[in-house]
């Protein structure tokens, strides 16, 4: 049954045709209608712009940058009014330093077998302590000690960002464990003491980019000044500079703990020593694959989750036996190789000039050349171009079912069922 | 080795007098609350004294907090009760250009374009408040933070029959205010 389209109609639809949520022959023929009728496609385009405007307001950047200015004086506000103690107002006085992890260490498996590859980018600092902006209690004290005294934010110093700039010129390192790739920047100052439980790294200054594989039996552990890390089965870099900490992950997610909470970081962001959560900028990303080939690092932990499924399938029969372990595949070369540049390496260089709908463009032809399943980041940078950049979410829709379908538990899934919820499943 | 108190923990210390543990509360979601100021009021200026206010009543109510019940919700629905408070004692101004904005004219287009952005959310917005309180939630949480209906149910304890209700009603009357008021509010921007 044919619906009848007056400008009535139209405009009490304007908001649904512009979240896309009408069916399609009512999208058409309200397209058509709007190209028919100039008043109401001026009357369209301005629901449109005013909506548009809404979704842009970030009420999450928007507090994030309120509580750091303003969030202390309220805090004394708070303390004066309720007539709380002054003792509970000023600066933190906490020394616990914040912990990064990927993952509890028990829960290597676990991850092993979820099997994402990520990107960990950290810059470490000398001195952490305003980084955190919450409480934590030491256990033994819980039940009759006061909490440490919580703090009003420190005014904001921002950190520099991280740019691709910073992987300029980093070094292969020969003397590596087996399991770990390792390039420094010049000067760094590092340590690695590898153990029957894993790899120890301590790093004391510069810039370190690594790979490693885990396989399932051990963790890679990294301490920098005021951080600490637990690495199974990633690509990642730590850096440590006197006044910044920074952590971000290119490719699944990164469990990051700090006096604070434990928050998820996941693929495709970074957080900065102001705990800002924001996406990682495409050239970063570029720059990394430059010395790691991303997308060979996401089939080595295929291989490895492979192994460790076989491994512990065979254990079941057998408690005793060991997983066996894989051949690894070869380290990645020393210096970037200099080929032409693939779809996806265009991609992000168009990505990094703003040029959007190109980019698009180039991530869809990299997955066709991929093949879906090897794709999963260039399929979660295309969703959230169409979503977020090109305001085209019924674009993004093939490839959040396709993403669901091949990676359900991925960290990234909520987030795209929560933002493309009524398309995947009208 | 630290230990993060869970929030539990620390209502069951608020309630018990250790401020240090309210303290914490405010420190762990003051952000959640100002995000939530700014999603249902399209603005920051007013956030010092909403956020102050939802934790002073926070505290003032943590006794009848049923240790069963999820904090954040319970959270949630004192936030937008300050909200609505907080809009009714104020004598809502006309959204007009601000002088500072006029000021910005000069600026590039990305000014301009941010000046244009906040004339449009106070068009929204002034619109939205000729619709309840509920409607107005239901369809900034729908159409605007793109939510489910079943989520938006979720997160303000309605079903989401209402919530479709609520959001349909806005839907269809919103931009007719809209239009009707664009001539006199944000002409002077378009």
């Amino acid at each position: 049954m044919s619906r009848r389209y007056d400008e009535t109609t139209v405009r009490s639809l304007a908001v649904e045709y512009w979240q896309g949520e009408l069916p399609e022959t009512e999208r058409v023929q309200i397209d058509q209608y709007l190209s028919e009728h100039p008043k109401t496609a001026l009357f369209y385009s301005h629901v449109s712009e005013v909506l548009q405007a809404a979704k842009e307001l970030d009420p999450d950047a928007e507090a994030e940058d309120w509580f750091r200015s303003r969030g202390g004086a309220v805090r004394e506000g708070l303390v004066k009014n309720l007539g709380l103690d002054q003792r509970f107002s000023g600066v933190r006085t906490s020394k616990a330093a914040p912990v990064i992890a990927l993952f509890p260490k028990a829960r290597a498996y676990v991850w092993v077998g979820a099997a994402a590859a990520v990107t960990l980018l950290a810059v470490g600092l000398s001195s952490f302590g305003a980084g955190g902006t919450e409480v934590a209690i030491a256990p033994q004290t819980q039940d009759k000690a006061p909490l440490p005294e919580a703090d009003a934010p420190a005014a904001p110093v921002r950190s520099r960002a991280i740019a691709a700039a910073d992987f300029q010129g980093l070094t292969r390192q020969s003397e590596t464990p087996e399991g770990l790739t390792l390039f420094a920047s010049p000067g760094a100052d590092y340590a690695i003491k590898a153990g029957a439980g894993g790899i120890d790294l301590r790093l004391e200054r510069g810039t370190l980019l690594g790979e490693y594989i885990a396989d399932g039996h051990s963790t890679l552990s990294i301490s920098a000044p005021g951080k600490e890390l637990v690495v199974v089965g990633t690509v990642f870099y730590v850096s440590t500079e006197e006044t910044a900490t920074r952590t971000g992950v290119a490719l699944g997610a990164v469990m990051w703990k700090t006096e604070t909470a434990d928050r998820r970081i996941e693929s495709g962001f970074k957080v900065d020593a102001e705990d800002d959560i924001t996406p990682i900028p495409a050239p970063v990303i570029t720059a990394i694959g430059g010395y790691i080939d991303l997308a060979a690092h996401e089939q080595k932990l295929a291989d490895a989750r492979q192994a460790t499924n076989e491994g512990l399938a065979a254990k079941l029969p057998t408690p005793v036996r060991k997983a066996t372990r894989r051949p690894r595949r070869t380290t990645p070369p020393a210096q970037p190789v200099v080929t032409e540049p693939t779809a996806s390496e265009q991609a992000y260089a168009a990505l990094a000039k703003g040029h959007h709908a190109e980019a698009a463009a180039l991530l869809e032809r990299a997955i066709a050349q991929r093949g879906a399943h090897k794709s999963r980041y260039l399929m979660l940078d295309l969703i959230r171009l169409y979503t977020n950049e090109l305001s085209t979410p019924e674009k993004a829709t093939p490839h959040a079912r396709t993403f669901l379908h091949l990676w359900p538990t991925d960290p990234q899934a909520a987030q795209i069922r929560e933002r493309l919820g009524d398309r995947i499943h009208p | 080795m630290t230990h993060h108190p869970p929030t539990l923990e620390l209502i069951l210390r608020a309630k018990e007098g250790d401020q240090h543990a309210f303290l914490a509360l405010y420190e762990r979601y003051a952000r959640l609350v100002a995000a939530r100021v700014v999603r249902l009021t399209g603005r920051r200026d007013e956030l010092d004294d909403i956020v102050q206010e939802v934790f002073t009543q926070l505290f003032r109510s943590l006794d009848r907090f049923d240790d069963d019940q999820l904090f954040e919700p319970w959270l949630y629905r004192v936030t937008r009760n300050v909200v609505v408070s907080h809009r009714r004692k104020q004598s809502r101004t006309v959204a007009t250009t601000e002088v500072e904005d006029l000021h910005n004219l000069e600026a590039d287009q990305q000014a301009w374009g941010q000046i244009k952005a906040r004339a449009r959310l106070r068009l929204l917005y002034a619109a939205l408040e000729r619709f309840s309180e509920e409607e107005q939630e239901a369809f900034l949480l729908h159409c605007v933070e793109g939510l489910t209906l079943r989520e938006v149910g979720e997160q303000t304890g309605t079903s989401e029959n209402t919530v479709s209700t609520r959001v349909g009603r806005v839907r269809r009357k919103l931009f007719a205010l809209m239009d009707g008021g664009r001539k006199k509010i944000g002409g002077g921007v378009q």
